[in-house]
């Protein structure tokens, strides 16, 4: 990785000022406020493990450069890989929003990388911050895509069964797996 | 509706989606803005289809979700109850709704209209910042919960019947079965 981890979440949270409910350029101060309140960027070497399954989940990622893979553990079957988290996306949000969860997944670098730590802390700042609004949009958003999609394939699997195809239905739902977590 | 009712129904709000010691007086502000609507039990509460801008604050009662089936048939596939944010989806993504509601027992729904969803969601205040974590806490949940269903679905004998379809789109629409 070139780039600097703080330039890199300056840049990954600039992006997100536009597209969020506010639909404005975010301004550096509030941007600066924003990495202020959070720990300091990550880097992640390839291959090497930001989160196992089943850890007390207390903090999400905001990864801002690199690809993370995301695996879950099937016992005596070894691992299946159900996700690539791609740089801009936000992972592991339940450790935000919900109260005492645990990792579903194992999040590995599968190249250099970088994220930024969200905790909750954050959201409860209190203190009003556009940036903060933008990147809460980003997730909302990211979240309720998530959502329509799963419904989606929910619908499909739905026909499938209906029509008697109960074994095409369940591997349409199971594919879900890594877009859901 | 009363100032210690709204607070009530604010802290109630808050405690449902991870936010117990929260100060329940931005929630109640925005609950005063919403049209507040007593529904008699098989009262609809929306459409599915609908165009769906509004939010609905579940306050009292309970709220059957229906979806068509496959064959163009209602099918009920779960209940919200109260305290619950029912229709928060549509809003966020200004989409359709994605299923009906009714009353399935004497209900109160405080409605936010999509204008003013719009508005506090941008609002970098308290009020915002609250709706917009309500809403975050409540499609979580709805993903974890849908999650650890797909889990114990991987580990089911190859032999387990069909999935249960109504089952998971209860658990996608954060309804109760």
């Amino acid at each position: 990785m070139t780039e600097d981890p703080v330039a890199a979440a300056r840049r990954t949270i600039a992006a997100l000022g536009p597209k969020g409910w506010g639909r404005r350029a975010l301004a550096d101060a509030d941007i600066d406020a924003l990495l202020a309140a959070a720990p300091p960027p990550i880097e992640i070497a390839a291959g090497a493990v930001l989160a196992r399954e089943g850890e007390p989940a207390d903090r999400a990622f905001l990864l801002v450069a690199g690809r993370l893979g995301a695996s879950v553990a099937l016992g005596g079957a070894g691992d299946r890989t159900v996700n690539e988290i791609a740089a801009g996306e936000v992972t592991g949000e339940s450790a935000l929003f919900l109260t005492g969860g645990r990792r579903v997944a194992t999040l590995t670098a599968l190249e250099p990388s970088a994220a930024l730590v969200l905790r909750r802390e954050l959201f409860l700042s209190g203190t009003p911050n556009p940036a903060l609004v933008a990147l809460e949009s980003h997730i909302l958003a990211g979240l309720a895509r998530r959502i329509e999609r799963t419904d989606a394939q929910i619908v499909e699997a739905w026909r499938a069964a209906s029509a008697g195809g109960g074994s095409a239905a369940r591997a349409g739902l199971l594919s879900l797996l890594g877009r859901t977590s | 509706m009363s100032a210690p009712d709204l607070n009530r129904h604010a802290q109630r709000l808050l405690m449902a989606h991870a936010l117990a010691d929260a100060d329940p007086a931005p929630l109640a502000g925005l609950l005063a803005r919403c049209s507040e609507r007593r529904l008699a039990t098989g009262h609809p509460l929306f459409e599915e289809g609908e165009d769906g801008g509004d939010i609905n604050f579940l306050l009292e009662g309970r709220v059957a979700v229906i979806r068509k089936d496959p064959t163009g048939n209602n099918r009920e596939i779960g209940f919200w109850f109260a305290p619950a944010v029912v229709g928060g989806l549509a809003a966020v993504e200004g989409a359709r709704r994605s299923a009906s509601c009714m009353a399935g027992a004497p209900s109160v729904v405080a409605t936010m209209p999509a204008a003013v969803v719009r508005e506090v969601l941008a609002d970098p205040g308290p009020a915002g910042a609250q709706l917009r974590f309500i809403l975050l806490a409540a499609f979580t949940e709805v993903l974890a919960t849908m999650t650890k269903h797909l889990r114990e679905m991987l580990t089911e004998p190859p032999d387990t019947p069909a999935p249960d379809i109504d089952r998971l789109l209860a658990l996608l629409h954060g309804a109760k079965r």
